[in-house]
């Protein structure tokens, strides 16, 4: 059977600078030292649950606390409600970039943050089926090994094998910067993730036709909560399931502004395919963080919060500082826009540049919060690479629950359970889609690799057999 | 003419047989031109989605374009077809029939396609039967009709191709009937053949049918209701998502759960292929010396929409020729047929059109004629709910009766009377209206004038016991239901336009009969209340009386069409009686191939698709093997 | 005139007219914001109906309501689950004084249309002229609903739910009678029949 496996898989390296790679040169433009493997950044004890703010929003703060849930009890209308939505986005956007070495984010212009401590998909669905560990080192594909590269300490890797893996779903196109290459992508789950997939068994086929086998059995993932002090037992706060989507980009340490991107030195890695017909490559490169979509899921939420961001050059760059847009060129007006490269799709053969726009303005309630957002981290960091994303919008439903027909006085989840926005799309992550792309209404497809519900998360139909020693 | 390279293929037509075919050939590494029609289909199907949530008559084409250029038949051209015809004979000049088939009687045919990438697949219904072993012989065990120039045997192992190609649902252990056997497992020879995916859930609605057949039996076949294999995921498969039972099948599934040609052509261009949208082959063109065709004419145009007339702009229209070591009609059972009646020349042999020394082209124009009948069951079956169809009755696929009458299949329906009546729509709005209010015919009236609840529990209480069966029946070929070039109209471009002549002989009318008999029987013994209105006036209307029966009367059907266009180009051994041989070579041109339905050589009952895909990768093989 | 004035009187009298609690078919919070489907159906009625009926209808519908306290009113409704809510006497009320006339009872015939099948149709009663309203609409549309299924074209259900009954399938009415009879006026013409024309 044909299965187009784009496989585009990036490994860090640490060490990569001390490696003799030194030209990245000062700290704000060369990637962050990689974080341990492993490491869990708990929420600091002093965490408390996010309150709905209120107009006109004071409370932003730089914090390493990673909001909980949203409290929306009350709200009058979907444009009032939007800005708690996309204050949590923000809130969570800083704490997940929180440096993993006790510093202040963006102190020293990059670092190293607490996302990208969490596993990646290959790292939970792995090819033989077996049990997971969070945190444990990887095989590197041979092609990474060559004779001029140096035995390297995993940090993380960036693949592209399985559906959304590929980078813009369903086979919708690569996504191809001014310099002709392609973007590539890695998907990040969190420790509460991880654990519920381990315990439950869904890292592997059988498992999860074992865990479908009990009918009263559906994959529900943990759910985020602010907690209650008022019901017995008491509910302490809780972060729920968060999974990451990032979207890179190869930087030109020459020509790139290297301050404006979060980075990492990787391994980028094209696995090998049949069909279509695509070699194996691997190569060490510096990338930059294009795209961040940010998934969270809480009690009050079942059909998640999805928070999106992209680095502000994206699409018109920033003619003050003389950076020019990554994806589009103003000197070519009459290129189509929002259209994929002709086929064959080869990451290893250039292509010709994506000229893309953004389909769907940002409204102006979350401009006025990333620049809120941008102005504080530029104040109190001002090398800061952080200062350089903006959201583009939080979609949250509006409706999450309906009475259960069965029984008036309970409640149940409520299909896509209303989304605002409608559509919700990153230029970077859902490029030829931006228009209709609706992130809820997509991911409620999402399945085991059985065909059950997989509560929003495509990750789970990565899982492969087991195969037997 | 623009000096164009040579393909090792080239192809016309990017449908499923021109998708599968491109995609076979390119992985084997030939160099593959596909020209089509259409426009380049939108990066994301929401373009075609806006089209059918906007359109009043959610009809299987109301998703998709329908240019001037390359102008489709609509469903909802059918009912005026005698209108057209009458308004034609009154003003033959300067009249130009709204509808691109002109069709000649004395019935009309029913059947539409689309001209886009991906071609009617788009709105196939997914259903993914196999021919029966007794199929491809009626002739010999029947009497009727003709034979195959192949038996089930040879096509079986590119069904299972076809199947994994598709991504097929289903369990051999069901689907096992009227002789139909499965071989090995492709990948591991020492295990039995499995379906790629798992059987789609049969609905509720079936379940409870299934319970009301019990155990039943007809014209001499013991009766039961079967899921059917179908072409949409089970299970995530092929980068696509699971089937969420949006019961939109057709015209659109919003999600392409169900697979549809689109996939194939992409995955033909990421093997190199090159598909030349915008572009009407027009002409085929034949080396006077050798007889080997020497290239394809086509048309490219820059808007669809454009005419091609002495005002239009230069530079809107170029022609060109495609040049190739083999080509491939792909351009389904019409289109096909036209293009090769369109390329006679006063070459010798060519004076009928391309590869039709036979004559054969364009003749034996078949469909599964779709015999609906409708009906309340007493509790509810609540339809509308999950995929168009996902079971049906095979049972009267195949028997001695077919000595006499037509086989059939029953699909049953999962949206109650949407196809018969346009429910919900029409009973709303029948319980809507003041006073009392038709739903089908006089057969089924309402009170109307309702509002509040009152109107929620009349609407729930009609349409959740709704539902239909969908019998298709067989149809024979026949020499004189063909498509000829009109001499009269043309489309935008200045093609003529295809003028059918179409009927249904007696053979087909008394498997209709049967089927209508048979429906007729199982609502009795479920307890169900038959609705259907069959209008004597309608457009549609056809006669038949039971020979067997001397007192029977002339019965009024209505004829539907399954959208299952096949015939005008038949496969058979004999050259003077058929237009390709079993390997889908012309027998007049040696590096001429055509695939689709348009060879079928007889219909049996399974809906075509994955028939046409399997033979498209038996003639793949055949090209393949030419090109060593 | 101010729409949005207008639109608490729409959406009561579309309550009592549909069956559907004000807050289902108007909920306070909707993604749609200040274009949901109940301010798209005001907007056309007023673009396209005879605007004095229809103000005559909406300012009727005001009096009858005009007594009734408010937490019957939608504008105050504070419960983000539907409950039926239409007081019996209130429906009666529309019935005395709005159904009676006949063109306020057509006009009430083609709000109801709206909500349920999400068209416009030129004429009323409808034949086969007319258009749909928005794509928002089409999916909000409450004859789908109202047959425990969903809008074709738009599931919000997973894999396989079509297996079992809906989850609200006990809620499903008796039979109504079916009867047939010659007299009746032929079908409303509207989206039916010969148009599936494949299978």
């Amino acid at each position: 059977m044909s299965r187009l496996k784009l496989s585009l898989v990036v490994f860090a390296l640490a060490g990569f600078v001390a490696l003799g790679l030194g030209h990245l040169g000062s700290s704000a433009q060369s990637p962050p030292a990689a974080a341990p493997v492993g490491v869990t950044a708990a929420p600091a004890p002093s965490c408390t649950p996010f309150p709905v703010p209120t107009a006109p929003f004071v409370d932003a703060q730089l914090s390493p606390c990673i909001p909980f849930a949203v409290s929306a009890s009350d709200f009058a209308s979907v444009s009032r409600a939007q800005p708690a939505f996309d204050v949590f986005s923000w809130r969570s956007f800083v704490a997940l970039n929180w440096p993993t070495d006790g510093t202040t984010i963006g102190q020293d212009g990059d670092n190293p943050t607490v996302w990208e401590t969490y596993n990646e998909s290959y790292q939970v669905f792995l090819a033989d089926g077996s049990a997971p560990h969070w945190g444990a080192p990887v095989d590197v594909p041979a092609a990474c090994k060559g004779a001029n590269l140096p035995v390297f300490r995993m940090k993380q890797k960036v693949s592209d094998e399985v559906l959304d893996e590929r980078g813009q779903p369903f086979r919708t196109g690569p996504l191809i910067d001014q310099r002709g290459d392609y973007v590539r992508y890695a998907i990040h789950l969190n420790k509460e993730t991880f654990d519920y997939v381990l315990d439950n068994g869904l890292y592997n086929k059988e498992g999860q036709a074992k865990f479908a086998s009990r009918p009263a059995n559906v994959v529900d993932l943990p759910a985020g909560t602010n907690g209650s002090a008022k019901t017995s037992p008491v509910v302490p706060p809780a972060i729920g399931s968060i999974v990451i989507k990032s979207a890179w980009r190869l930087l030109d340490p020459t020509k790139d502004k290297l301050e404006r991107y979060h980075k990492s030195n990787v391994l980028v890695y094209t696995a090998p395919s049949d069909d279509p017909p695509i070699k194996e490559r691997c190569e060490a490169r510096t990338v930059g963080l294009v795209g961040f979509h940010i998934m969270h899921k809480t009690a009050a939420h079942p059909q998640w919060i999805w928070s999106t961001f992209e680095q502000v050059d994206n699409l018109r760059g920033d003619k003050a500082a003389g950076v020019p847009a990554t994806f589009f060129n103003a000197a070519f007006p009459r290129r189509k826009i929002n259209r994929p490269p002709p086929m064959p799709w080869n990451p290893n053969v250039k292509a010709p540049p994506s000229q893309i726009v953004r389909d769907i303005p940002i409204d102006q309630g979350a401009q006025a919060l990333n620049k809120q957002w941008q102005g504080l981290l530029r104040s109190k960091t001002p090398k800061s690479v952080w200062q350089f994303y903006q959201l583009i919008s939080t979609q949250w439903p509006t409706k999450a629950f309906i009475p259960d027909p069965k029984d008036p006085t309970k409640r149940v989840m409520n299909g896509f359970g209303a989304p605002a926005p409608a559509t919700l799309g990153n230029a970077m992550l859902e490029t030829y889609t931006q228009r209709s792309s609706s992130c809820i209404e997509c991911h409620k497809n999402a399945t085991t690799t059985g065909g059950k519900f997989g509560d929003f998360s495509y990750l789970l139909q990565r899982a492969q057999p087991e195969k037997k020693p | 003419m623009s000096q164009e390279k040579i393909y090792d293929v080239v192809i016309v037509g990017a449908g499923i047989a021109g998708a599968l075919a491109a995609y076979k050939l390119a992985a084997a590494g030939k160099s593959v031109l596909v020209i089509d029609g259409g426009k380049r289909t939108p990066d994301s199907r929401d373009a075609y989605m806006q089209q059918f949530y906007l359109a009043m008559a959610k009809t299987p084409e109301s998703p998709y374009p329908n240019y001037k250029n390359t102008p489709v038949p609509l469903s909802l051209d059918i009912g005026n077809w005698k209108t057209e015809r009458a308004l034609e004979d009154a003003f033959k000049e300067g009249y130009t029939p709204p509808g691109y088939l002109i069709q000649k009687g004395p019935l009309p045919f029913c059947s539409t396609y689309e001209r886009v990438a991906g071609g009617t697949t788009w709105h196939w219904s997914g259903t993914a039967l196999r021919l029966l072993p007794a199929d491809f012989k009626l002739q010999t065990n029947y009497g009727r009709g003709i034979d195959w120039p192949i038996t089930y045997d040879d096509l079986e192992p590119f069904y299972c191709e076809a199947e994994q190609e598709i991504g097929v649902t289903g369990d051999t252990g069901n689907q096992g009937y009227h002789g139909i056997t499965f071989g090995k497992d492709p990948k591991d020879p020492s295990k039995p053949y499995a379906y790629p995916m798992p059987e789609i859930p049969m609905s509720y609605l079936d379940k409870q049918v299934a319970q009301g057949v019990g155990s039943m039996s007809f014209d001499g076949q013991v009766v039961s209701v079967s899921p059917t294999p179908q072409g949409r995921n089970s299970v995530p498969y092929d980068e696509r998502r699971v089937c969420a039972g949006n019961t939109n099948c057709i015209p659109i599934c919003p999600i392409q759960a169900k697979y549809d040609a689109t996939i194939h052509i992409a995955k033909a261009a990421q093997h190199g292929a090159k598909i030349q949208y915008r572009s009407i082959a027009d002409k085929v063109l034949v080396d006077p010396q050798t007889g080997l065709v020497s290239g394809i004419h086509y048309v490219k145009f820059t808007d669809p929409d454009l005419p091609r007339t002495p005002t239009a702009p230069q530079g809107a229209f170029k022609e060109g020729v495609a040049k190739g070591k083999i080509y491939v009609i792909a351009a389904h059972a019409i289109e096909t047929a036209k293009l090769l009646l369109n390329s006679a020349t006063d070459q010798q042999g060519l004076a009928d059109g391309v590869a039709n020394r036979s004559d054969q082209v364009g003749r034996n124009l078949m469909d599964h004629p779709v015999q609906l009948s409708y009906a309340f069951n007493r509790n509810p079956l609540y339809p509308f709910r999950g995929p168009l169809a996902t079971s049906g009755i095979e049972s009267l696929r195949d028997g001695p009766f077919r000595q006499k009458h037509a086989a059939f299949r029953v699909e049953i329906g999962n949206e109650g009377w949407n196809w018969a009546t346009g429910d919900p729509y029409t009973t709303l709005n029948a319980l809507v209206s003041p006073g009392r209010n038709s739903v089908s015919g006089p057969n089924h009236t309402v009170q109307g004038g309702l509002f509040g609840s009152d109107l929620r529990n009349a609407l729930n209480g009609f349409v959740t016991r709704e539902f239909r069966f969908g019998s298709l029946v067989e149809q024979l070929p026949i020499s004189e239901n063909r498509i000829r070039l009109s001499k009269d109209y043309t489309d935008g471009l200045g093609i003529p336009r295809p003028e059918i002549t179409y009927d249904v002989d007696d053979y087909t009318r008394s498997g209709y009969a049967a089927a209508r008999k048979f429906a007729l029987a199982v609502f009795q013994k479920m307890g169900a209340t038959d609705m259907t209105f069959v209008n004597d006036a309608d457009p549609t209307a056809f006669q038949f009386t039971d020979p067997d029966d001397p007192g029977a009367k002339p019965e009024t059907y209505l004829l539907n069409g399954a959208g299952h266009v096949m015939g005008t180009c038949r496969m058979g051994a004999d050259p003077a009686a058929s237009v390709v041989g079993p390997d889908h070579r012309s027998h007049d041109h040696k590096n001429l191939f055509i695939v689709g339905s348009s060879v079928f050589t007889t219909t049996g009952t399974a809906n075509p698709t994955l028939t046409i895909a399997a033979l498209t990768l038996m003639a793949a093989d055949a090209i393949i093997a030419d090109l060593k | 005139m101010n729409v949005g004035e207008l639109l608490p009187d729409f959406v009561g009298l579309s309550s009592v007219l549909t069956g559907y609690d004000a807050n289902t078919i108007a909920p306070k919070v909707d993604p749609l914001d200040d274009n949901t489907v109940a301010m798209q159906y005001l907007r056309l009625m007023l673009a396209k109906a005879d605007n004095e009926i229809f103000l005559q209808t909406l300012a009727v519908f005001r009096e009858i309501v005009a007594d009734l306290p408010d937490a019957w009113n939608w504008s105050n409704a504070k419960d983000p689950l539907f409950k039926p809510n239409i007081p019996a006497d209130v429906a009666a009320q529309v019935k005395a004084q709005i159904l009676s006339n006949a063109e306020m009872a057509a006009m009430s015939r083609r709000m109801i249309r709206l909500w349920y099948l999400a068209t416009w149709y030129v004429n009323e009663p409808p034949d086969f002229a007319g258009e749909v309203v928005s794509m928002d609409a089409y999916k909000e549309g409450l004859a789908w609903p109202t047959i425990q299924a969903h809008p074709m074209g738009y599931s919000q259900l997973d894999f396989g739910y079509w297996a079992d009954p809906p989850p609200s399938a006990g809620t499903t009415p008796p039979a109504p009678p079916i009867r047939s009879g010659a007299s009746a006026a032929p079908p409303a013409a509207t989206q039916g029949g010969k148009q599936r024309g494949g299978i």
